[in-house]
């Protein structure tokens, strides 16, 4: 699925370079592109740099040197949630809109088939204090998705959810992807997880994508299959190494 | 289907502990109360019979209230830029912060003889008792601000950045939200400051060579330490009871509500 040509990528990091003021680079010589409609996932060691490179994707940082090009509209789904605890759900939801002076006219016609199509419109009225931490992440999707991003960013949403829940997510994530064929970028330090749910997994070390594995099984992925397995243990060993 | 347009509902009642409600709504008022009765019981009769009319002492207490507000409006419209641009960058932290705790704890008092005379000059007898009361409330308010902008995590700041929120809307629409409980504490503590303050600020004679009491700006502290210069005892109970009541009154709707409300402002 890898895709060098210029033409269809939505995601481009072209010999990018990231350092603070003090400290060695957390990002050295980074070359990426993403193509328009793919699934890619990034699993590494904490430190590894991978976070970097999604602020950097999301327009939170600057490269120190090379070029990001990136589209302006883009949504982001936090590992914490990060939602606003003073907002309702529907509030909540609306954020990324009326942040962008969107009409409220177009806000009700919006938001709440998002919320329903994430299955949490009878939350609506309630404030993300009383949700589970499945459903405040479902808030954070349907915020990120209510601006329409050609791009979807995950920082490790799933890491703080039960199996069963990380499960559902899954699920919902893939359909979203599918229907809507928004663009994913995803962080996960699950490797069985990146290998379930991308077409692309990138290995990264050091602050360098260390090695990129192309996932071809069809979806849904069973994770007791050889190859899916076979797979998983090929990074691992990577990983490790 | 919703029915409103914009999700800001005031009334929000957060469960809090028994023990909690008890001490809030049942031991305080009861304490105020009890004390109230104990003060009438000793010294009731001669009280009633010979302070001023509760009109003047309510006026006074009014004028006092509206000195403290009017201070403390100011103080807010400072402390908030203040607050933001310390905490805007590292630098601006390692820079000011220092600088605002050494200002913080300069004595107000004793430089007060000196803005008094500054102000007297021009004639600005109030300015001088609410110059006092913004510097005493100012630095409560910054430095708990200050602390509620860092406590912000860092996730939900890049939620509103994402969506392009920059400069006063990221402001609005991340800080302010965000610090509103510690708005809150900052402002009952200045307000705790401001009615010690009162006490002093009010009384301009003590500073004017050659003036009496009529120098003093009207209000409940002015009164209170001319009653008790004076000896007159009766004056000085009934001003310090309606002063208490007031205070107790005050924590008792204002701000007992206002820290209620602040909860759902907290991130968890």
């Amino acid at each position: 699925m890898q895709n060098d040509s210029n033409s269809n990528s939505i995601i481009r990091f072209a010999n990018v370079g990231k350092a603070y003021d003090t400290g060695a680079p957390v990002l050295t010589d980074v070359n990426l592109s993403i193509t328009r409609g793919e699934f890619v996932c990034l699993v590494g060691a904490s430190g590894c740099g991978k976070s970097t490179l999604l602020r950097l994707a999301a327009g939170l940082e600057t490269p120190s040197s090379g070029t990001v090009a990136r589209p302006e509209n883009i949504g982001m789904v936090f590992q914490t949630g990060a939602l606003l605890p003073w907002l309702s759900v529907y509030d909540n939801a609306a954020f990324g809109l009326r942040a962008k002076r969107t009409p409220e006219r177009e806000i009700h016609a919006k938001v709440p088939k998002l919320l329903q199509s994430m299955g949490i419109a009878e939350f609506a009225e309630r404030r993300p204090h009383e949700l589970s931490g499945g459903q405040r992440q479902r808030v954070g999707i349907a915020r990120a998705l209510a601006i329409d991003p050609p791009v979807l960013l995950l920082d490790e949403p799933f890491s703080a959810l039960d199996p069963k829940t990380t499960d559902a997510l899954h699920k919902d994530v893939l359909r979203i992807w599918k229907e809507t064929g928004v663009t994913v970028l995803m962080i996960s330090h699950l490797i069985e997880e990146a290998v379930s749910l991308a077409d692309r997994v990138l290995l990264m070390k050091s602050g360098r994508i260390a090695e990129t594995y192309p996932v071809a099984f069809p979806y849904p992925r069973r994770e007791q299959a050889a190859a899916f397995s076979e797979l998983v243990e090929r990074i691992r060993h990577k990983f490790f190494a | 289907m919703r029915n409103r347009s914009h999700g800001h509902r005031l009334h929000v009642s957060y469960a809090k502990s028994l023990p909690e409600r008890l001490y809030t709504h049942v031991v305080v008022p009861a304490a105020a109360l009890a004390i109230t009765i104990i003060l009438i019981q000793a010294f009731g009769t001669t009280l009633l019979a010979q302070a001023p009319a509760p009109r003047v002492v309510f006026a006074a207490l009014g004028a006092t209230f509206t000195r403290l507000f009017v201070s403390y409006v100011f103080a807010m419209a400072l402390a908030i830029p203040l607050a933001l641009f310390v905490t805007r960058s590292a630098l601006a932290e390692r820079v000011f912060l220092p600088l605002f705790d050494i200002m913080q704890s300069l004595p107000v008092l004793a430089f007060f003889p000196v803005i008094i005379i500054f102000f007297v000059h021009y004639g600005l007898y109030n300015g001088a008792a609410v110059f006092v009361l913004v510097i005493t409330m100012l630095w409560s308010i910054v430095f708990s601000l200050v602390g509620g902008l860092r406590a912000i995590p860092r996730d939900v700041c890049d939620a509103g950045k994402v969506f392009g929120l920059r400069g006063f809307r990221f402001v609005r629409r991340i800080l302010l939200p965000a610090a509103v409980p510690y708005l809150v504490t900052g402002s009952l503590l200045a307000f705790a400051g401001g009615w010690n303050i009162i006490i002093v600020a009010e009384v301009l004679h003590t500073y004017l060579p050659g003036s009496g009491p009529s120098a003093d700006l009207f209000g409940i502290g002015s009164m209170l330490v001319n009653a008790s210069a004076a000896g007159a005892e009766q004056t000085f109970l009934f001003a310090i009871v309606v002063l208490v009541a007031a205070i107790a009154l005050l924590n008792l709707f204002v701000w007992q509500n206002l820290l209620t409300y602040a909860e759902r402002f907290k991130f968890e």
